[in-house]
């Protein structure tokens, strides 16, 4: 039909518009997973500009003596709760595993390396838990792609090929073709705005916001954190079976599980119960709390609202993080509740 | 949906494409591009393709109506009814509430505090457009210089093709009876490279060269009060390559997709800001508009036939008119009243202004026009005025932090941008070439382009009108 359509020439000119699309797209998807600027492949042929914190909470992990007895788990909502802190009260070398965008395949797929690969054997582990991160989402593309995390997931390499043009689609503009080239040729290092401690604790000074800057700050974590309920109404199955697999593990190894459900400010909250399906999938998360309660041991604490432990309404870093004061009094009532 | 949308070019634009081709009769073709037309601006709000229906069916009534009857005042009223329809729903979903809005303000002025209703209308996509189509069409045949087509569903698809639909350019019966004619008969005189090369040459200017510019400048024009002097100059120059390059991309395309099934779209930029004077502007800037403003509203109110002065009122009316066709706001009435104060101005001195010299001459109708961008692009008088200010050195203090980064690029953009708009042939001028190398260079300009959609996918800015 095309033939009949085009002259010769254009005939020619066409197919050699389309050929050519098709090979530069193809050079340019070939050399984002060869350079993998952001570590999203998990390639490794040339040194990320970005570190992912899994693979630098990792590496940390594996090289860190004494070896962590016990382990935080969680978001970056729990970036800020202080191993210090908890070893101060229980007198165990505590480490902070907490990774950004976490998932409880994320809980789980990291304490099968702590405890299989690293063969370290934590006493303790606290999981800092929203109701967000049960919502149907694909799984984090930087879990997807480290090897050492991707063995344990469930389908792992199913999902890791189905992503591959998810994240593609998700990251590649401008930006990442310049951070293909800085990588190439190394021209500097891009400095992440997040860095740890040695114990995995969020690096980080206080910072004072003004009233703008706060307003921004809130309003744009709200957005993140509304977007965790789009259409979300219940807790997805398979995220239910990893926290199933993260709690049955614990127990066959003998490690202690404090799972908490964090706070938000008073006004979020009421903001996510008018806007979403937050109130719903609370309550089914309570009731679902209560038949894990009854297939394996494990403490709980929902403080989903600073009442439930005391905290202080203001101190949140923005719209979803707790402040420090905060992960403090968390981190000493959990402890307290054992007493 | 947008042409700079994934769903676009990768799923809409293969498959109209490929099923239109393989359609053979005319009827079939008719009703294809009408289907997904529809689908098309459905896509966006699918309650307002019954508008569109509704302006399709009565302006083909009406035109045949006035085509078949004789008697005089029969086929004026059709034509008032065919009129008020048209003006009826534009005027109720685009100045409704501006109208409202002007009558509350009037009766403050007098302590008569109005109690006046707002309501929540939502302006349909390309109205403005495809209503000042469907008039033309009724126009042309009630003056006799065209007849009216019997076949309904050639009338839609007229009315609603896709390629320029949301924002021209304005495409009059006349102008493509031909090609709709033919929609079944033609082959070879495709010029299917043509239709790509424009298409690709549209995307880039929109995505690589008005996009970028938007995301330097749009922070300034919230923030007008803290510009200094130098900065409105980088605001309102970047506005006046960002509005040329995104509105003629958008025109680039639409051609370019006409091409792509038989269509052969008038032009609707021919270099705008290689003007000479304010009139030559408006007969190379949106070309499609300014004709049909010329041709429905200023010949009809009586042109350059009723004396000088009348001739100046004229000119100031329609494009007074010209200015709200483009919002409902004041300030691009004031916009309007600017040009068309300009243009009886050099009606009056056209004989010194054409003795200049040509640099003074282009000089100074491209500073005319970008004074007249800041009415168009502020959303009050009062930023206006207060960038005004500011560019002409009245006020010059602002604490607007541009980095240095961004000041290069800016720097950058200005000079490729007026580079090409000076210098360079529009994509009317250019001789698409069918060699490997050209088409090598054009899917390098897709491929970039692709990437930059996938940062952020900007509406057209002549979307809003």
């Amino acid at each position: 039909m095309i033939g009949k359509l085009l002259k010769k020439n254009e005939f020619r000119f066409i197919a050699i518009f389309l050929a050519s699309a098709a090979l530069f797209a193809a050079f340019i998807f070939l050399l984002a997973v060869i350079v993998d600027p952001h570590n999203d492949f998990g390639t490794e042929l040339f040194k990320p500009l970005v570190l992912t914190n899994r693979t630098e909470k990792m590496e940390t992990l594996s090289r860190l003596q004494p070896a962590p007895q016990a382990v935080i788990f969680g978001s970056s909502r729990v970036f800020g709760m202080d191993p210090e802190y908890v070893e101060n009260k229980i007198g165990q070398a505590t480490y902070n595993a907490s990774v950004s965008y976490a998932r409880p395949e994320d809980h789980w797929a990291l304490l099968n390396f702590i405890v299989n690969d690293l063969k370290i054997a934590p006493k303790t582990v606290i999981v800092g838990l929203n109701l967000g991160e049960m919502n149907d989402d694909e799984t984090e593309p930087q879990t997807l792609h480290n090897k050492n995390l991707s063995k344990y997931l469930i389908g792992g390499t199913e999902a890791k090929t189905k992503t591959y043009l998810q994240t593609f689609k998700k990251s590649l503009n401008s930006s990442y073709i310049r951070d293909i080239f800085l990588a190439m040729f190394k021209i500097y290092e891009k400095k992440d705005g997040v860095k740890f401690l040695s114990n995995g604790k969020i690096d980080r000074p206080f910072v004072y916001l003004s009233g703008s800057e706060k307003k921004n700050t809130y309003e744009d974590t709200y957005r993140r954190a509304s977007a965790l309920f789009e259409n979300t109404e219940k807790l997805n199955p398979l995220r239910k079976l990893y926290l199933e697999n993260f709690l049955s593990f614990a127990n066959q190894n003998n490690i202690k599980v404090k799972l908490i459900l964090l706070p938000m400010p008073e006004a979020i909250t009421e903001k996510l119960q008018s806007e979403t399906d937050y109130e719903a999938i609370y309550e089914e998360f309570i009731k679902y709390e209560g038949e894990l309660a009854s297939a394996f041991s494990f403490d709980f604490y929902d403080f989903i609202s600073v009442k439930n432990f005391g905290g202080d309404e203001n101190d949140f870093d923005d719209a979803t993080h707790p402040g420090m004061h905060n992960l403090n009094l968390i981190t000493e009532k959990i402890f307290e509740t054992k007493k | 949906m947008l042409f700079n949308s994934f769903v676009f070019i990768f799923a809409f634009l293969p498959i109209t494409f490929l099923v239109f081709w393989l359609l053979k009769g005319k009827n079939q073709r008719y009703i294809w591009l009408t289907v997904t037309s529809y689908i098309f601006y459905g896509y966006w709000n699918w309650k307002f393709v019954f508008l569109m229906l509704a302006s399709s069916l009565i302006d083909y009534f009406a035109g045949l109506y006035i085509h078949k009857t004789e008697n005089s005042k029969r086929r004026k009223l059709a034509l008032i009814i065919s009129m008020s329809a048209n003006l009826g729903l534009l005027g109720f979903f685009k100045y409704f509430n501006f109208g409202l809005d002007t009558i509350r303000y009037i009766g403050d002025l007098f302590n008569l505090s109005p109690n006046l209703p707002m309501l929540n209308i939502i302006l349909p996509v390309g109205i403005s457009f495809y209503t000042f189509q469907t008039m033309s069409y009724t126009i042309d045949v009630y003056r006799k210089k065209l007849a009216p087509t019997k076949n309904f569903f050639e009338f839609a698809c007229y009315v609603s093709l896709f390629p320029q639909l949301v924002a021209g350019p304005i495409v009059r019966f006349s102008d493509i009876v031909d090609d709709l004619n033919n929609i079944n008969n033609f082959s070879k005189a495709a010029n299917f490279h043509r239709g790509l090369s424009m298409f690709v040459i549209g995307l880039g200017k929109k995505i690589i060269i008005a996009d970028t510019i938007a995301s330097i400048i749009n922070p300034m024009f919230q923030d007008v009060a803290n510009l200094n002097t130098l900065l409105s100059w980088v605001a309102i120059l970047g506005y006046t390559y960002q509005l040329y390059f995104d509105f003629s991309g958008y025109s680039d395309m639409a051609v370019g997709l006409g091409y792509f099934f038989g269509f052969r779209f008038p032009q609707n930029f021919n270099s705008p800001y290689k003007a000479l004077n304010i009139s030559d502007f408006w007969r190379r800037w949106h070309i499609s508009l300014s004709s049909w403003l010329r041709d429905y509203l200023y010949i009809s109110l009586g042109g350059s036939r009723v004396g000088v002065i009348h001739t100046y009122f004229n000119l100031i009316i329609t494009m007074l008119l010209g200015g709200l066709w483009h919002g409902a706001s004041w300030t691009f009435v004031f916009w309007g009243l600017y040009h068309g104060v300009l243009l009886a101005l050099y009606k009056m001195t056209q004989k010194f202004q054409d003795s200049l010299p040509r640099a003074v001459q282009k000089i100074t109708t491209f500073l005319l026009v970008v004074i007249g961008w800041v009415f168009f692009r502020n959303s009050s008088f009062g930023s206006s005025w207060t960038m005004l200010k500011k560019m002409f050195g009245f006020e010059n203090f602002g604490g607007f932090n541009l980095s240095q980064g961004l000041m290069i690029e800016a720097a950058i953009l200005l000079i490729i941008s007026a580079f090409i708009t000076s210098f360079l042939p529009n994509t009317f001028q250019i001789n698409y070439p069918t060699r490997a190398r050209y088409a090598i260079a054009l899917a390098a300009i897709f491929i970039t382009c692709l990437i930059l959609m996938n940062y952020q996918q900007a509406v057209f800015l002549y979307y809003q009108f």
